[in-house]
């Protein structure tokens, strides 16, 4: 129980003081942890050579790793000391007010927290009684501040006990999987002071950002510390703190993957030698049905997200790389398909954005390939940009069918993954800072085209420039319904890319009027868009370095439609 | 001045201009070496640099103590409070250790740049070589493992 001298006389400005100390080592920690990857060893990748570089970059990428500890888990303990202040306060003006009240009405109150009453002789009893039930009521009052103010102690303490740093470099495996659960034990009691609920959740970025800025800093910083997956993945709010966010959920991902991989016991022999030796020279093992059924599916599953992860860090250290500016995950999500959004360079500040939806068989696992895509087309864009800022964006921000067979004809994975769409397309317009508000290009392949065209049939679609690759058609009819201004729907086919035909009477679109039909696909004259030439073959070579199918598109991205190459 | 001195002199000459062509970002074929130089000592600067940033942080941390001494009742008497007494110190240790750490691979960094290891074998072996190291725990009367400071 909590004594109500401690309760008069705490400070919460004190706590919420020692929050600022925490706050700006989390700041300074993650400067550093910036400063580390994304100049010094970019430096020193660029300019030296040998196992010497080599030994020294593996010290410091471990150096870069405690600084990113020391941010997350600083911030989490700003935000658990902030959290207790607000409560204690709360707590301490309640009871200020009762004992203000009671002192005011003639009682005295004890520093035991009893309050107490002077009976003037031969006063009646009806008079007593009433200062008797009085008094109870101010002493209610007091117990139930100091009541509060135990509960917020009692579970505020054992969160900061779980918030002490470790004592040594090694940041493993384990200690990010314990930052994951300090977050989440954090989360749990975390609600009087900041609700997860109060986050916006269906709104539009304009309302998001409206809240974001709303917000005071420390509760921007407690925000992001206490619910990075949800901060992460809003559309409107700055990149760099999604990216933040997002960079937090990944580590702390990849880290209780790995820990959750190590417990998977190895798989057992499918088969056995027959004992007896006889026919069949073989039998079956119970033991790996049983680990099959119990581990198979998960452990396919972890490997996956694993490997997509280490493509997102991998691009992560490919900063510099010939120039590559600094990359911004802007969406994260490692379960089931996955999501990931990667963007090559900052959209905020960019003057030309790109963005790439990829897709039928695309999930977390083989978001590799698509962010090469992207970097490919950011050198491309970058060359011909002439000092513009550029970024080029991967979004797999949808469940894309996993099966050309099984999944790719129905229109439901475009249908339910178009909102979210027109939402980061809207929140690029709402974040740009640029003069123009940013030049915006959406970019499909396959399946990703089907989507945009649902995100423009659907809702309203926010981009500049509208540019399909081997589509199998895109549920509109024509060029005019992309919601891109008028002769700004550009498309691509390669010659032998099977799919645009396969998919046109599943995807295609209409046209209700004379000289319409049904089945129209963008490749089709009739639906208007412009088509650009190609020199790659097939469903998959769109996004080749050097080839002329990249550099229209890179036109297209810059806003130099002059350079784009059309058919005849 | 003997022939000896004259060429010693010569020949230092000749460094400082090469030092001075890799500063202008020229390195051309022989200058690949002192090039090489300055990219250690640029990460030398931008490590120690960390460190010193990392100081002012703390120094912030510790200015944000201030009233919350283990010898205050009304810290005290709140089971947070305590811990965050407690958490403070797990902290300063730790930050004590990353800045440290920033001070040894700076150090060697710079050491690099400077030529003073013979070969670059022995660069490799000193990132190698671990000299920081966490303080001893203090046994914590409740156990617990010692690489978490008793937690």
């Amino acid at each position: 129980m909590t004594s109500l001298t401690t309760l008069r006389d705490v400070k919460p400005t004190e706590f919420e003081q020692a929050a600022d100390g925490y706050h700006a080592v989390s700041t300074a920690a993650g400067a550093s942890k910036d400063r580390i990857n994304d100049q010094t060893m970019v430096q020193m990748r660029g300019e030296l050579k040998g196992e010497a570089r080599d030994a020294a970059l593996s010290r410091l990428g471990r150096l870069s790793k405690n600084f990113h500890y020391a941010q997350v888990e600083c911030s989490l303990i700003s935000a658990a000391l902030n959290g207790l202040a607000s409560e204690l306060r709360a707590a301490q003006k309640k009871l200020i007010a009762a004992m203000d009240d009671a002192t005011g009405a003639g009682f005295k109150v004890k520093d035991d927290g009893s309050v107490h009453w002077e009976t003037k002789p031969g006063e009646a009893k009806e008079d007593e009684d009433l200062k008797r039930k009085k008094a109870q009521g101010f002493a209610d009052r007091i117990g139930d501040a100091l009541s509060d103010a135990a509960k917020a102690d009692q579970k505020w303490g054992p969160q900061l006990q779980r918030l002490k740093a470790q004592n040594d470099l090694n940041v493993s495996d384990k200690d990010w999987a314990d930052v994951q659960d300090d977050t989440r034990a954090l989360q749990k009691v975390a609600g009087k002071y900041l609700k997860e609920g109060d986050i916006p959740e269906g709104k539009s970025p304009a309302e998001n950002a409206m809240w974001w800025k709303g917000l005071s800093d420390d509760e921007r910083a407690d925000y992001t510390a206490l619910y990075p997956a949800s901060v992460g993945a809003l559309d409107g709010i700055p990149s760099d703190i999604r990216d933040e966010a997002n960079r937090t959920v990944l580590a702390g991902a990849k880290a209780k993957y790995q820990v959750e991989l190590n417990g998977i016991p190895p798989e057992p022999a499918k088969y056995h030698p027959n004992p007896s030796g006889s026919y069949p020279a073989v039998i079956y093992n119970e033991s790996w049905k049983k680990w099959d059924e119990k581990y198979s599916d998960r452990k396919a599953h972890l490997k996956s997200a694993m490997k997509g992860m280490q493509a997102i860090e991998d691009r992560f250290d490919s900063t510099g790389d010939n120039g590559l500016p600094q990359a911004y995950l802007l969406g994260f999500d490692p379960e089931k398909n996955g999501r990931a959004i990667v963007a090559n360079g900052n959209p905020d500040t960019a003057d030309h954005t790109a963005v790439y939806v990829p897709g039928t068989t695309s999930n977390l696992g083989k978001i590799g390939g698509d962010i090469d895509r992207m970097t490919g087309l950011w050198r491309e864009t970058d060359a011909m940009a002439g000092g513009k800022e550029v970024s080029t964006i991967t979004w797999l921000g949808y469940d894309a069918p996993q099966s050309v067979v099984k999944d790719a004809p129905f229109k439901h994975y475009a249908d339910d993954g178009a909102p979210a769409f027109n939402n980061f397309m809207d929140g690029l317009n709402a974040t740009n800072t640029t003069e123009s508000g940013g030049h915006h290009t959406a970019i499909g392949h396959s399946y990703g085209t089907t989507l945009i065209g649902s995100a423009a049939r659907q809702g309203d679609l926010n981009a500049d420039d509208v540019v399909f690759a081997g589509s199998p058609g895109v549920q509109v009819g024509e060029a005019s319904q992309m919601d891109a201004p008028k002769g700004h729907v550009w498309n691509q086919e390669a010659e032998n890319d099977p799919v645009p035909d396969l998919g046109r009477f599943g995807h295609g679109g209409s046209q209700w009027r004379l000289g319409g039909g049904v089945g129209i696909i963008p490749s089709d004259e009739l639906f208007g868009a412009n088509q650009m030439t190609t020199d790659t073959e097939g469903h998959s070579a769109y996004w080749d370095p050097g080839t002329q199918s990249l550099k229209n598109q890179a036109a297209v991205v810059t806003g130099q439609y002059g350079k784009v190459n059309l058919e005849e | 001045m003997t022939f000896a001195e004259e060429w010693a002199q010569l020949k230092s000459d000749a460094a400082t201009r090469m030092n001075l062509a890799s500063a202008d970002g020229d390195g051309g074929g022989g200058g690949e070496v002192k090039s090489s130089k300055a990219a250690w000592n640029k990460a030398a600067a931008s490590v120690s640099g960390l460190r010193g940033n990392l100081k002012k942080a703390t120094g912030k941390l510790d200015d944000g103590q201030t009233g919350l001494g283990a010898t205050d009742n009304t810290v005290t008497g709140f089971v947070s409070g305590s811990a965050q007494i407690g958490v403070y110190q797990s902290w300063q240790r730790y930050l004590d250790l990353v800045g440290r750490e920033c001070g040894e691979v700076a150090g060697k960094l710079q050491k690099a740049g400077n030529d003073q290891y013979k070969t670059d074998q022995a660069i490799e072996e000193a990132f190698k070589q671990q000299i920081t190291k966490p303080e001893e725990p203090q046994p914590s009367p409740r156990g617990g493992h010692p690489s978490t400071g008793g937690r």
